[in-house]
Parts: structure tokens; sequence; C-alpha cells
């Protein structure tokens, strides 16, 4: 039994490890999509012309999959273990906050997932490349739809990233009395998941309002940033 | 033996006071894991059939394929793969309970991987819509109808095709998740090496080829052969624990 229990508790430890190195690539990944989107003019996603995306997609690939979301999927793909890790590092203090903020993620992760249509769009615009003329003006009405469906920071992909937040601040609501996560964790993840709900609200509901969007992200990922560092180390403590 | 595996299966196989409960679970995962045998079958035994390996390129094939064969349009553009991953919850459901108390982190990381795939599958999966489109598209009477009606359909099919970059996430995902139900197995001990082997070997084979199939088309005649080593490996997985699973329902 004692062996169990140290087996059990080994892998334990190589699971936090694991989710802190996962943490820090979460870092690294909204660092990489900072530095690139620097220099660039901010424009709301669906003001931007079918024939752009096709363009933007042909000449640079990164930028065109970055703005459609392809941070976004990798991002949330990477904090499934993190959130499983929750529910570990809260079984004695708060199981039923954990576990009801790792549902409502991975459900919000299911929905953002499906509803994305970057990877849709790259197939249309592959095909636009080598298509007729006469063949293009209905690969431009597929690409519309696609977009209409699933363009990153649309009203079509909202509902599952604002799902995601809303695990966000649960999870970070349930670090503030400081038993596992230090109490300052709890608020920097609290401020940075409700800056970001109001920039996904802005982005999808209010198009127009995309500058003062931007201004309310900035600020919102310094703390995201900073928030994963903080739950990286810890991660990597409970690890030892 | 040593006294690390001995402990691990103690902790894994049921006393005889709840081996009813067991039996139920293990009898889950054989009846599951069977089913999922007999679609894969199936599928195969629908290509070999006369028109089983007829394809369809443009929209206006598609449609041509779903009102004239509509079994074979669905079946196309994904049906056994949806009666496919309906067994595979349960299966997957089945390999986590008998893992979680000897490795619960990643038999639950599996577990939620495989059921995300599984959400995006069905939720991008364009087959009955298609089959809705085709009949519209049928009945157009204009030819701007048709027009209209064929840019539907492409974009579905951008969402919806199998193996194309629509349909990627829901594959990689799923194929993720069955590396890691694998390497649960390895090292649970419960099942015969050659299953979790026979497991890891499949999914990662057909994790290259969905990668490869999605972004690198120009390859598609290359790693076929990567998709036919993957599906034999992935038949022999679902057969050895569809066997163990029932032969441990015997004992239970």
């Amino acid at each position: 039994m004692e062996q169990t229990m140290n087996v059990s508790n080994t892998q334990s430890k190589v699971f936090y490890k694991a989710a802190g190195v996962l943490a820090i690539l979460i870092v690294l990944a909204g660092l990489t999509d900072a530095i690139t989107s620097m220099g660039t003019a901010a424009q709301d996603n669906s003001t931007v012309r079918m024939i752009e995306w096709f363009t933007l997609f042909q000449t640079n690939r990164f930028a065109a999959f970055s703005r459609l979301g392809l941070i976004n999927i990798l991002t949330l793909s990477l904090s499934i273990p993190i959130y499983l890790a929750f529910t570990h590092a809260f079984q004695q203090h708060r199981p039923a906050l954990a576990v009801l903020s790792s549902a409502l993620f991975f459900i919000g992760t299911a929905v953002y997932l499906s509803s994305n249509t970057v990877f849709s769009l790259f197939a249309i615009s592959q095909q636009y490349a080598v298509a007729a003329e006469a063949h293009k003006p209905l690969l431009e009405a597929a690409g519309r739809a696609v977009l209409a469906q699933g363009a990153d920071l649309t009203a079509g992909t909202f509902v599952g990233l604002f799902i995601t937040q809303i695990a966000g601040l649960l999870i970070t609501s349930g670090m503030l009395r400081g038993e596992v996560f230090g109490k300052w964790t709890g608020i920097t993840g609290l401020v940075g998941f409700s800056l970001m709900s109001v920039f996904f609200i802005l982005t999808a509901f209010v198009p127009a309002q995309y500058d003062t969007a931007m201004l309310i992200a900035a600020p919102g990922a310094l703390f995201m940033i900073t928030y994963q560092i903080l739950i990286a180390r810890k991660f990597f403590q409970l690890g030892k | 033996m040593t006294a690390k595996t001995l402990t691990t299966r103690q902790a894994t196989v049921p006393s005889k006071t709840n081996g009813s409960r067991w039996q139920n679970i293990y009898s889950l995962g054989g009846a599951a894991a069977l089913l999922v045998v007999i679609t894969v079958l199936a599928e195969i035994l629908i290509t070999f059939l006369p028109g089983g390996y007829t394809t369809a390129e443009t929209v206006t094939e598609w449609f041509a394929l779903l009102q004239n064969n509509p079994f074979l349009g669905l079946r196309n553009l994904g049906l056994l793969n949806i009666v496919m991953n309906a067994f595979g919850i349960p299966l997957v459901f089945a390999l986590y309970w008998v893992h979680r108390k000897t490795n619960p982190s990643l038999a639950a990381l599996a577990l939620i991987l495989s059921l995300i795939g599984v959400a995006i599958f069905y939720a991008t999966n364009r087959a009955f819509p298609m089959l809705n489109l085709s009949a519209q598209y049928a009945a157009a009477s204009s030819a701007a109808e048709r027009t209209m009606l064929e840019a539907a359909g492409q974009a579905m099919l951008a969402v919806g095709q199998s193996h194309t970059p629509g349909t990627f996430l829901a594959f990689f995902f799923s194929e993720i998740a069955g590396i890691l139900m694998a390497v649960v197995v390895l090292r649970g001990k419960l099942f015969h090496q050659a299953a979790a082997f026979a497991g890891i070997i499949g999914y990662s084979f057909l994790l290259i080829f969905e990668v490869l199939s999605s972004f690198v088309p120009s390859t598609h005649n290359a790693i076929l052969i990567l998709a036919m080593v993957g599906g034999l490996s992935n038949i022999a997985w679902y057969i050895l624990v569809t066997a163990r699973f029932f032969q441990l329902g015997r004992a239970a």
C-alpha cells in the first residue's frame, strides 16, 4: 500500500513539473505573439476582406495563423494538463471549485477548438492560390462563410473563449485564500482574466471599439504572463 | 515480478467483494472495444465492395455522390468515424477507470484529451449537412441557386472533410490521447505489453499521417503506408484490449 502511494506521489510530482513546463511554454507563446504583432496596425478581424486573408496566408503564413487564433489554440491546449494539475493541487482545500473550473475549462476549450476555423480557411486559401479565375468567387464565398463561423476574436468564437475565462476567474478566486497558490497569484490571475474577458466581449460585440479593446488587452496580457510565471514557479515547488 | 509490480497489480485487480462491479467495467470496455473492431472491419470491407473506393474531389462531385449513393457519400465524409467515436467513449472511460489508481494523472489526461477530440470531431463533422445541401442542390431550379449551394458546400467541406486541415484538431487530440492511454496501459501492467506497443505505434503513425495529409498534401501517396501501418497496429491494439477486458471480466 505504501509502495503504491509512493508510486502515485512520484507521478504527481512529475505531473506538477510538467504543468510548470507547460505554463512556461504558454508564457513563451504569449511573448512570441506580442513581439510578432508589434509594428503591425491592430485591425478587427471581421473587417479584413476575404482576398486579404488569402493573400496573407500565402505571403505571411505565421501572421495569418496568429491573427486567426493559432496562439489561442496553442495556449488553451497547453492549459488542459494545467487545469488537471489544479484539481490535484486543490483536492485538499477546494476540490469542488477546482473540478468545476476544470470542467468549464475543458468544455470551453472544446467549444473554441471546434468553432475556430483557422485551419479550414488555410485549406481554402491553398485552393484559391491554384484556382482558375472562374472558380475564385466560389472560394471567396466559402471563405466568407467559414470566417463568419470561426474567425478569432469575433462573435463566432466568443462562447468558447468566454467559458475558458470564466473557468480562469473561478480557479483564481479559489487561490485568494493563499492555501496552495499564493494570494498574489490569485489576485494577478483574477485581474488578468477580468481584463481579458472585457477584451473578448468588446472585440466580439463592439468591434467599433477595437482600439479601446486593445488598450485593455495590453495590461491584461501582462497580468496573464505574470500569472503564468507565478503558477509555473508554484508547480515546480510542488514537484520537488 | 518485483514488489512494486505486485503492489500495483493489487491496486488494480479487484477484491472478491466488489468483483461484480469491476465485471461491469470490464464488460463495458470489452464490448466497446469489440464494437470498435467491428466498425473498423466494416470500413475495410466497404472499401473492397463494388464502388467502395469511389470518392469525390469537387463540391458538385460530392453532391452527386451523396444523391446517387447516400451511404457511400456519408461514409466518405466520416459516418463510420461517428459510430466508432461513439463506441470509443466507453472504451476510453473503461481504460481510465481500471488505471485510475495506478496512474491517475496520465489516465485522466488521456481521458480528457480523448473526450475533447471526440467533441471537436462531432462539432465539425459535416456529413449530414452535406447530405442536406446535396438534396437542395438536386432540387435547385436556377443556376444562381446552384452556385450559392456550391459555395455553401465548399465551406462545409473546408471545415469537415476528413484528413484535411479542417478536421486536423479533432484527429490530433484523439491520437495524442491514444498514445497517452497506451503509455498508461504499458505502465499499468494489467494488459499485455504487446497491446500497449501496438497502441503506441498505431496512434503515432496515424498522428504523423494526419499532420502530413493535412499540411503537406503533396506527400499523399507516400504517406498511405503510414496510414496502413498505423491502421493495422490500431486494429491489433483494439483486438488485444478486447481480449484482455473479457479475460479480466471472466476472472472478476
